[in-house]
């Protein structure tokens, strides 16, 4: 087992795996840039060692660095949590050669998921459904007829990108070519690779992902599937486990795919498989992340295990724990991101502090967070600042408990998407589980928040006049007989 | 202290015939105080609006704390002179609070012939700085005056109490260490200029605001330089270059906001501790004063009934109430401070008048202000009190009422003739404020006693003479006489010419009385000198 | 002048209307009486409002107050009252020299639109060297000095078009 385990990661994740490792008895090791030195990774870490860059992300993706830090405090592990250095090939390999143990994935299943075209071959060439698509080989007007035959609508995606950077949905034949020669433009201009391919657009499709854990000698088990529809400029903000209103056939068909795929690759540690899912009930492979996802506690709330610690014994050689059969899926979890954006002004990016910070508790809340009172919330991090998980007998329940919890939750100092995901908990549309991933474009309108109520607003401006040191003086302070007095005139 | 039972009806005909005369009088006064404040030349009103200037109503309204109240003085000052053509003699002072702070403000009218100074503005801003020195009060300037008007300028620059007498005034200010802030929002003109420049702090508005000795034609006439206002003392010269002024704004209401987060920063002062308790309402309406005054100067009426309007819960404990019954004296609270009030009943006699001085000694020991409620016709006349001294004793209520070291205050509530003036704190011994009825009479005499003296003086210089007794030369001395009397003993005249702090509807006393004693206490009181000496 | 607070995009004004017996406020055309009010800047706050008690959470920033009131969050701008925090102290048309110096560098031209804050010259005085910014937003009128030129205190160095009466 390993002795102590560095963090190469900071926010809620860091706090979500120190929490694990403690639980362990296992050393932990942060890493801040100076602008976190205050932050809670921090502070619940064992040990802690500054990182120094330009900007603070550069601190975090710094390796020689982490690497320095590991030979420092003494760690023999590495967890990279999600985003930084998590999927990054050339990182495990140092890592791993620097004798300290990658808590993830060998070195060439990161790089094999980690090219989106190589990962959809080797995903077909073992019979995991794939949507039909073309890729760039030669000519731009080969790929323009390849792309054809895929039939209307398609997508052009950058074989090199995510996020939605560079995709380009295409209606007609008469928009192809132009939204080609756009898509490979930005795609150059993001990814410094312009290399483009399309692919068939299924229609209100569903986000369906599978968790997968595999010891790295072919033993693969799967922890169910979560979904992930309810996105927005193509990031996830809820996410649920089992997806709603899913047959337990296609439950299993896809599951199993899953676990082909993981075991084709000889894949070790966590993994998710990600595919895209139809109306018809038809689903096509997506990608694989290689790594812990964000959503990864609604799996622990329904499936009972907790996966840092599974990682931990893999990455130790301990191998699985348990087997496929030991696992079900008992109830129903959900996850929201609770971001700093403005979702009424088109999601936007938000800064300011963490000023007053009131968590919701009970029976069933999970809150996975690494933010406390008064700190700042800058630009120079992900605008995600903690997640909310609830979990219920049903998802009736549970999406009931997040309201709730939701309601409760009091983060004053910088705007939030807070109440915003309360409206969403409340649409009857997301309550009966018809879910599809352009489902908050869908319902922008009805999730704008309502109008005050003139009660509210007249709460509202009091409370504000009456927290205000100026006004207080000039309400409290006027001296007699003058208060008394009132707005009298001779 | 228990409250005065009133023996009032309000039902009866003398009653509702006297409130329909003094309310009949009150709306009068409303009437001529509104003209005065709001009528003006729709030209000069557009004139201001092209300047994007403000009018000095709506500068005050946005300088004061809202929801406070504003004690205006002296609103019809001028009223009487110069045709009426500088209503409120173009400027408008009073108290009120700024950011939480007693203040008196002098604000420039620029809606009267650009804020020019006649005569009485400069002796009514002249006025609002000798309160401010009585009474410790901060001052408030909102300039904006095109300066003296030239063709009167013999009786507005060389004597004491003209202009140079402001400066002298805010010299002797900044030196008590009270405060002035100036907020130039038009032009201050050659003395106006000293007006900031004498201020502790000053704002000026970029564009509207400028202060310079000389103005634009001066300058030309002296130098032959064609220069604009703003070049010769704008804005950016006297807050970046010169000094002069403290702080740049962009508009009148930006430059009222720094003015009022000046003031924000002032100490707070340490008022003179007096007995206080909590206020409470009179118990009889103040409205029922209209009825109790009576609609004929000769008719006498109880102050008692008065005074029961007025003070806090009707409460009045009444001194010596057996003893010179025409003069009342006795403690009371208005807005919860303690007071001593004397009130005429009568016309004062030997032993009233030994009563009022006793008294005023009590109220001096008791550290307690002295209010003063005019009704007097004159100390009493005859062989028999000469014998009894009532020159002498009169002069006992003078000297004791002069010397007080407590403030005093003064309403004019009916008549004010002859020595009764002196001995009930007249305007010359220095009353802290003094307020007029708008049925209020004033002068040496009454008009019919003085047509009567003056008539009898002619027929006996006729005698004299030995010419005819011509009834004709008689009945023109008496018809000159009340004339001039009709108009020169009127409240209007009165105010006119600054002889009070202004002219109060009597349902308005309680508040301006207790807004002017609460100032009063911003000054410390002087020393007692002697015991209490049992005239 | 009354407090003009901003919230969803509209101007509400308030203003006190009287403090005795009970605190009365009008918001819009609307008054309503507080008679009792705990309520620190930031932290939990209990007020009753015409009778009724709202308890909730509150947050000032330098530039908004957040109200966590009945389960939903407000963010409305700090309740600018009549005088309280007036910094804007005007702006000058010219920018002129504090100390005799040398222009280091030019970031500006005649006939440029500027926004306040930008910089438009390095000037060096006293082995110091000193960023002067644009005071307001608007158009360069003139550069008086050239780069590497030495100039005397007092002298103007940028002068800004002035503003048109209505600008302001």
């Amino acid at each position: 087992m390993l002795k102590k385990v560095l963090i190469a990661n900071r926010g809620e994740i860091a706090c979500r795996v120190i929490k694990t490792l403690k639980d362990m008895g296992i050393g932990s090791v942060a890493v801040f840039h100076h602008e976190d030195r205050a932050a809670p990774h921090v502070q619940m870490a064992d040990e802690s060692v500054q990182l120094t860059g330009e900007v603070p992300t550069a601190a975090y993706l710094d390796q020689e660095q982490i690497i320095a830090a590991c030979k420092k405090t003494g760690a023999d592990g590495v967890h990279p949590g999600y985003g930084f250095l998590s999927e990054n090939a050339g990182f495990a390999e140092t890592i791993a050669k620097a004798g300290i143990a990658f808590i993830g994935p060998n070195t060439d299943a990161i790089k094999l998921m980690g090219d989106k075209i190589e990962s959809r071959e080797f995903a077909a060439k073992h019979g995991i459904p794939i949507a039909p698509s073309a890729r760039q080989t030669g000519s731009l007007e080969d790929f323009i007829k390849e792309a054809e035959k895929i039939g209307f609508p398609l997508l052009i995606k950058a074989s090199a990108g995510g996020g939605g950077k560079g995709m380009k949905i295409v209606n007609k034949k008469d928009e192809l070519e132009e939204s080609i020669r756009v898509a490979a433009s930005e795609a150059e201009r993001y990814f410094s690779d312009g290399r483009v391919y399309a692919e068939k657009l299924v229609v209100e499709p569903r986000h369906i992902e599978v968790q997968v854990l595999g010891d790295g000698k072919g033993d693969v088990v799967h922890l169910f599937e979560r979904e992930c529809s309810i996105q927005r400029r193509y990031q996830k903000v809820v996410e649920e486990s089992p997806a709603p209103n899913m047959q337990a056939k296609l439950r299993d068909e896809i599951c199993e795919s899953a676990v082909r795929l993981t075991k084709a690759a000889n894949y070790k540690n966590a993994g998710t498989v990600e595919f895209i899912l139809g109306a018809d009930g038809k689903f096509y492979f997506l990608e694989m992340n290689t790594r812990l996802q964000v959503e990864h506690p609604v799996t622990e709330m329904v499936v009972g295990v907790d996966l840092v610690a599974e990682q931990i014994k893999i990455a130790s050689g301990m191998g699985l724990s348990f087997k496929q059969s030991d696992l079900k899926q008992t109830g129903h979890a959900i996850e929201v991101r609770i971001c700093a954006e403005r979702p009424e002004k088109d999601y936007q990016p938000a800064t300011g502090r963490v000023g007053v910070m009131h968590l919701p508790t009970g029976e069933g809340i999970r809150f996975d967070g690494g933010i406390k009172e008064g700190q700042a919330v800058t630009p120079a991090f992900d605008s995600m600042l903690a997640k909310l998980i609830c979990y219920g007998t049903t998802r009736a329940d549970a999406v009931s408990k997040m309201e709730e919890a939701l309601g409760d939750f009091v983060l004053l100092g910088v705007p939030t998407n807070i109440d915003f995901l309360g409206r969403v908990m409340g649409n009857d549309v997301f309550k009966s589980g018809k879910l599809h991933t352009g489902f908050l474009t869908d319902h922008a309108e009805g999730l704008m928040p309502p109008a005050l109520t003139g009660e509210e607003e007249t709460a509202v401006i009091s409370t504000a006049l009456l927290g205000d040191a100026d006004f207080r003086v000039s309400a409290f302070e006027v001296p007699e007989p003058y208060a008394s007095i009132g707005s009298w005139q001779n | 202290m228990p409250p005065f039972k009133s023996q009032i009806n309000t039902a009866s005909q003398e009653f509702r015939q006297r409130y329909a005369h003094n309310k009949g009088l009150a709306m009068e006064f409303q009437k001529k105080q509104y003209s005065a404040r709001y009528d003006r030349p729709q030209r000069d009103l557009d004139r201001l609006a092209k300047h994007k200037k403000q009018t000095a109503r709506d500068r005050l309204t946005k300088l004061l704390d809202p929801g406070t109240p504003f004690l205006e003085l002296c609103s019809l000052a001028a009223n009487m002179a110069y045709d009426g053509e500088a209503p409120g003699a173009s400027n408008i002072i009073g108290i009120g609070i700024v950011s939480g702070r007693e203040v008196i403000i002098h604000a420039d009218d620029p809606s009267v012939k650009g804020g020019a100074w006649y005569p009485h503005t400069v002796k009514k801003i002249v006025r609002c700085l000798d309160i401010a020195i009585e009474n410790r009060l901060p001052v408030v300037h909102l300039c904006d005056s095109a300066g003296g008007q030239l063709m009167h300028q013999s009786l507005l620059f060389p004597d004491k109490h003209m202009a140079g007498r402001i400066f002298r005034n805010q010299s002797i200010l900044s030196k008590m260490g009270v405060k002035q802030l100036s907020i130039v929002l038009g032009h201050c003109t050659a003395g106006g200029a000293y007006i900031p420049g004498l201020s502790d702090y000053s704002v000026i508005v970029r564009g509207t605001g400028g202060v310079f000795l000389g103005g634009p034609p001066l300058v030309k006439a002296a130098t032959g330089q064609v220069m604009t206002a703003d070049e010769i003392g704008g804005c950016d010269l006297h807050t970046q270059q010169s000094g002069t002024v403290d702080y740049p704004a962009s508009n009148e209401d930006e430059a009222i906001a720094i003015g009022r987060d000046i003031v924000a920063q002032w100490d707070r002062p340490t008022k003179t501790r007096i007995e206080m308790a909590q206020p409470e309402d009179p118990l009889y309406d103040p409205d029922e004063l209209y009825g109790i005054i009576p609609d004929d100067i000769k008719k006498g009426f109880d102050m008692r009934e008065v005074i029961a309007r007025i003070v806090d819960g009707s409460r009045f404990h009444e001194y010596k109430p057996a003893y010179g019954p025409t003069l009342i004296c006795g403690y009371a609270y208005i807005w919860g401070h303690k007071v001593g009030i004397l009130a005429n009943n009568g016309i004062l006699f030997n032993d009233s008048s030994k009563k009022g001085g006793h008294f005023m000694e009590l109220c001096n020991q008791n550290n307690t202000p002295i209010v003063f409620l005019q009704n007097i016709t004159g100390y009493m006349i005859g062989r028999d009190y000469e014998i009894a001294g009532i020159t002498k004793d009169g002069a006992k209520m003078i000297m004791t009422q002069a010397t007080s070291h407590v403030p005093k205050f003064t309403v004019m509530c009916h008549a004010s003739f002859g020595a009764g003036n002196y001995g009930m704190c007249g305007r010359a011994f220095d009353g802290r404020f003094l307020f007029t009825w708008p049925n209020h009479q004033i002068g040496v005499m009454g008009g019919e006693q003085a047509a009567g003296t003056l008539v009898d003086v002619k027929r006996a210089q006729l005698e004299r003479q030995g010419k005819e007794v011509d009834q004709k030369i008689l009945d023109e001395v008496r018809r000159e006489t009340m004339e001039a009397y009709g108009s020169q003993i009127s409240a209007y005249y009165s105010t006119s010419e600054l002889w009070d702090d202004g002219i109060l509807d009597p349902v308005d006393t309680r508040n301006a009385l207790g807004i002017a004693i609460a100032s009063s206490l911003n000054a410390p009181f002087g020393d007692i000198g002697n015991g209490v000496l049992r005239f | 002048m009354p407090y003009q607070i901003n919230i969803d995009d509209r101007t509400i004004e308030a203003d006190i209307v009287k403090r005795k017996p009970l605190l009365r406020i009008r918001i819009g055309d609307r008054e309503h009486t507080i008679t009792e009010a705990n309520c620190p800047a930031s932290g939990d706050f209990e007020i009753m409002i015409d009778g009724k008690v709202y308890r909730g959470w509150r947050y000032a920033t330098a530039e908004e107050v957040y109200m966590r009131i009945n389960g939903r969050t407000h963010i409305i701008s700090v309740p600018r009252g009549p005088g309280a925090g007036a910094g804007d102290t005007g702006s000058a048309d010219e920018i002129r020299a504090d100390m005799p110096g040398t222009v280091v560098s030019l970031n500006c031209a005649d006939g440029d639109e500027v926004k306040s804050g930008q910089q438009l010259l390095t000037v060096e005085s006293m082995k110091l060297q000193i960023g002067l910014v644009a005071p307001r937003d608007g158009v360069i009128e003139k550069v008086h000095f050239e780069a590497n030129a030495p100039f005397d205190r007092g002298a103007t160095l940028v002068s800004f078009v002035p503003l048109e009466d209505g600008d302001k």
